[in-house]
């Protein structure tokens, strides 16, 4: 195939636009899946993709339409999955912009942009769902305008009725670049995703930006001088198929042998072993987690099992990291990394799903750097190992930018949320007449709490939100104890600033105090801060919980209840006399109604 | 008549009899048990239908000896004297009397006049459970009872001219209720020297309107902490009285136990009459369609109106014969569990046993295992451990 017919664009959109339902008509339109065979979502394999209408893996499907070799890299809808995204569409020559007809311009579909223009992409504006009454496509033609898109283009779909397929399919043709011809060149590759397959190990999903690859030649993966044998190209239609080979400008797939996904990373360059290019193509970096958590088994002997869990999942997701951790309350475990909360909560849904594990999981913790005042620099990511402050020279936590996209009128509660998370006004502006983009710079730490719920809160769920990583910046830090029962329970400990340290400690108690079910006995629980007790509050023992009579002889449902009340006791986990529900421990990231 | 289905079922003992009439003139707001609004034309058609069912289990299981007989409902004085002695006569002639001679009706204070009662006594009934609930008129007013206290009262004093062996049935926790409003239901009651006594909690069972008016936020559910002072009076107040605590729920003076009831704790087989009504016959549980129309749709196609059978495993059963037992005051006797599942308690639960004595829950002593008085108030936190 010339590279003259071939195209590759991706997708991209707020979540909710209708990216995955575009991608579904474009499959059905070209005849790649027959009208019979389509369910929804078609490229979102995974369960859970589908259930919460998001894309998590990245995935690659060739279509053909009038002699051209169109194909769609259908990127990951989520910011924990930015970096996924950005090598997505390096490897595309266009993007098409889906943006909703009621919604208009989101805090993604910025930054989604931003991205794309960032790598010289071609951006197809979509206006889809205009079947909604609620539609009003001239006026997020206006927002586009405003964002200095050119709207000459600008197609208008329904893609759950299929209307302006057609139109989409001709614009990509004629308005995306093909990519070029460098098949002469010594072979790069880019790794957009990989999959592990239990039979033919790890599967790459490339973009050839320069040379030809097949069958039986030597690679090399740049980032770590790894080399394999080649067993077998193809592309994806949508299933794998089997190709002679992969030539530059050309998305597809390398099999050849690789054993562990980290070994094959995204962002990373295959070249030739035996005529190796000069030098990779840019952008890689090893992705590392952002946010990390304690896993937990509720029973202990179900240990291996979350281990074995872990690591094969590991298999298909590199940016996953964990090793194993102890916990005085809750025993053997492990401290697992996530890319944000998103990526955390699917891991842990995955786990307790496919691998019926009940699990324990502790609130998400940053990565702290400390300076010892022996001259020592520490990373930890669990507050259970916060030095005694005496020991501490200076303490510094990861900031991110945040950008939070809002109608106007809510801009002074968004405000007021920011500077109560220590966040650091930057800037703001308004997009169009009455959307604005506020830009702050916060800890991370504090938007990995309930930063976002409560925006949404104060916003009517009308803010989104993008965040970015950008450095280190020293911090007054504390470490919250929470003691119950008169121990000291180190999974519930948090880090937090000195100056709410005690404004935290009262509410997380309280909060506690709600989720934990009454005891035997009476239960206080306390914050401290070093040796200093800040707040107590007293859980009251159960005095009374037992069955009344079975009417008639209705023993089956006398058992049903007592049932019902032992499977809450189950999900709980005993620390020292005390059983406490898997929801203490993530106490801090819920809502404290007395706030 | 032939029956188009057999289901196995079989009765090794003498088995006691519950018969479920589901009908009630209005239902009371915390009730969820089943019934219907009464009226005439479907009266006529339970009672062919439930003739049907007697003669059904009579041709399946022979000519049996029953241990005891309990009309419950729904509100069974709610039936003719005239319908309820065929009823009665019946299951007698079907099986046989009562092998411990109790046949229990239970009755509503709005329901009874002195016809009736002179009738069911003719009719063979030798125990009345008189459902009095509270004799404070504001909660009776919460519990959505037809009946004022004072109508209570003088039903009371009526039943004790007919009936020596009476049941008055109490509740507690009621929203509003207080220690004091309390203490004046139990004296009142009291006062008429009731052989038995049957103490409730109220429970807010779901899609009943007293849980709705809880959700709504138009009613306050009693806490646990006044719950089980409620609880600690009437245990001081009837004990002081010479009432044996013989069940979590019953008290009774020397020897006005309820036998029938006790068949339940003692796990041992009983059957079910009528809509809704739950069988066990040593092996199964067993219940029958819980709806009316159900029902007689099912008797009509000859069948026998199961709506589940359930054949319990060990497990099951042993779980069962413990939470079940545990709710006697003398508690479950070992050598009875070992007799019945050829297993020694003291090796299947050594584990969970410990556990419960340590947190002071249990007690075993002469061959019994029983909840400590603690554990009366706890019961639920022992129970729970006999579960798989």
């Amino acid at each position: 195939m010339k590279s003259q017919d071939i195209r590759n664009f991706c997708i991209i959109a707020h979540i909710d636009h209708g990216k995955s339902t575009l991608a579904d008509r474009l499959l059905e339109y070209t005849g790649v899946i027959p009208e019979r065979e389509m369910k929804e979502q078609v490229l979102d394999q995974m369960e859970l993709e589908r259930e919460r209408g998001i894309t998590i893996k990245a995935q690659p499907v060739r279509l053909e339409y009038k002699g051209y070799q169109l194909n769609l890299i259908d990127t990951p809808g989520h910011v924990d999955f930015s970096y996924e995204v950005s090598r997505s569409l390096a490897a595309c020559e266009g993007a098409l912009l889906v943006v909703d007809a009621s919604q208009g311009v989101e805090a993604q579909t910025l930054a989604n942009i931003y991205l794309a223009l960032e790598h010289d992409l071609e951006i197809i504006p979509i206006i889809n769902k205009v079947d909604l009454p609620s539609a009003d496509p001239e006026r997020v033609k206006g927002q586009l305008i405003d964002l200095g898109l050119e709207i000459d283009d600008t197609i208008l779909t329904s893609a759950k009725e299929g209307t302006g397929i057609e139109e989409v399919l001709d614009t990509i043709i004629k308005k995306i670049p093909f990519p070029e011809d460098s098949s002469n060149q010594p072979l790069r590759a880019l790794i957009f995703d990989s999959f592990y397959d239990s039979y033919q190990g790890v599967v790459a999903y490339v973009r050839i930006v320069d040379g030809v690859v097949e069958a039986g030649q030597k690679i090399r993966m740049m980032a770590n001088n790894k080399e394999y044998v080649v067993d077998e190209v193809g592309n994806f239609v949508p299933d794998r198929k089997k190709a002679e080979s992969l030539s530059a400008g050309q998305v597809g797939y390398i099999i050849a042998g690789i054993k562990d996904v980290k070994d094959c990373r995204v962002g990373d360059t295959i070249t030739l072993a035996t005529e190796p290019a000069a030098g990779p193509l840019a952008g890689y970096k090893k992705v590392k987690p952002m946010v990390y958590s304690g896993l937990y088994p509720t029973d202990n002997a179900e240990y291996t099992v979350l281990k074995d869990a872990l690591e094969k999942l590991q298999l298909n997701d590199a940016a996953l990291t964990f090793e194993p951790e102890t916990s005085e309350a809750l025993g053997f475990g492990f401290r697992a990394g996530f890319l944000g909360l998103l990526h955390m909560e699917i891991i842990q849904e995955r786990l307790e799903r496919e691998y019926d594990l009940n699990l324990v999981i502790t609130a998400p913790s940053v990565e702290y750097s400390i300076k010892l005042t022996n001259g020592q620099v520490i990373k930890i990511d669990n507050p259970a190992e916060f030095p005694a402050p005496t020991e501490i020279e200076t303490i510094e936590e990861p900031y991110v930018k945040a950008e939070i996209y809002l109608p106007d009128q809510y801009v002074g509660a968004a405000m007021d949320l920011c500077q109560g998370k220590r966040g650091d006004f930057q800037d703001m502006q308004y997009i169009s007449e009455s959307r604005v983009e506020l830009i702050y710079q916060m800890p991370l730490s504090e938007l990995i709490t309930d930063f976002f719920d409560l925006l949404k809160s104060k916003t009517r769920g009308y803010a989104t939100l993008d965040y970015q990583l950008l450095g280190y910046q020293p911090a007054s830090l504390v470490k919250l104890d929470i003691l119950i029962h008169g121990e000291a329970v180190d999974a519930l400990s948090t880090i937090v600033h000195q100056d709410s340290a005690e404004q935290n400690g009262r509410s997380l108690a309280r909060k506690l105090k709600k989720l934990i079910p009454r005891q035997m006995f009476d239960v206080p629980v306390q914050a401290a801060i070093g040796n200093k007790i800040i707040t107590r509050v007293n859980i009251k023992a159960l005095r009374k919980n037992v069955l009344q009579k079975c009417y008639g002889g209705d023993v089956t449902r006398k058992r049903k209840l007592l049932e019902k009340q032992k499977e809450g006791k189950k999900r709980m986990k005993q620390v020292g006399r005390v059983e406490i529900p898997q929801a203490a421990f993530m106490a801090v990231l819920q809502r404290d109604e007395d706030e | 008549m032939k029956m188009s289905n057999r289901p196995h079922i079989s009765f090794t003992e003498p088995f006691g009899v519950y018969l479920h009439i589901p009908f009630c003139s209005r239902k009371c707001s915390y009730c969820d048990f089943y019934s219907e609004p009464l009226s005439g034309g479907i009266v006529q058609d339970y009672l062919t239908a439930v003739t049907k069912e007697i003669t059904f289990y009579r041709n399946l299981l022979g000519k049996k000896a029953i241990y005891s007989l309990y009309i419950g409902g729904g509100t069974p004085s709610l039936l003719s004297a005239d319908q309820l002695a065929g009823l009665i006569e019946l299951i007698v002639t079907s099986f046989s009397a009562p092998l411990s001679g109790e046949i229990t009706l239970e009755a509503n204070p709005s329901s009874l006049d002195q016809n009736k009662l002179k009738a069911y006594q003719k009719a063979g009934v030798n125990r009345l459970s008189l459902g009095v609930q509270s004799l404070i008129d504001q909660e009776l007013k919460t519990l959505g009872r037809l009946h004022s206290a004072s109508q209570a009262i003088a039903t009371i004093e009526l039943i004790k001219d007919y009936f020596v062996n009476f049941n008055l049935d109490l509740i507690l926790a009621i929203p509003g209720q207080t220690v004091a409003s309390w203490q004046e239901t139990l004296l009142t009651a009291l006062s008429f020297q009731p052989p038995h006594l049957s103490l409730y909690n109220l429970q807010f069972e779901q899609n009943t309107l007293l849980a709705q008016l809880v959700e709504a936020g138009e009613l306050t559910g009693v806490d646990d902490k006044l719950d089980a002072e409620l609880y600690q009076l009437a245990l001081t107040m009837l004990a002081q009285r010479g009432y044996q605590h013989y069940e979590i729920s019953n008290f009774a003076r020397e020897g006005a136990y309820s036998s029938h009831n006790t068949l339940y704790w003692e796990y041992r087989p009983y059957l079910g009459l009528g809509p809704a009504a739950h069988s066990f016959d040593g092996n199964r549980r067993f219940a029958n369609q819980p709806d009316l129309k159900k029902y007689l749709r099912e008797i009509a196609r000859n069948q026998l109106p199961l709506a589940e059978i359930t054949r319990l495993t060990p497990e099951e059963k042993k779980s069962e014969f413990l939470f079940l037992g545990l709710r006697l005051r003398q508690g479950v006797e070992l050598a009875r569990f070992a007799e019945l599942f050829h297993q020694k308690l003291e090796d299947v639960y050594s584990e969970k046993l410990d556990y419960l004595k340590k947190m002071g829950l249990i007690e075993v002593s002469g061959g019994y295992l029983s909840l400590s008085h603690k554990g009366l108030f706890l019961g639920n936190q022992v129970f729970m451990e006999f579960l798989n």
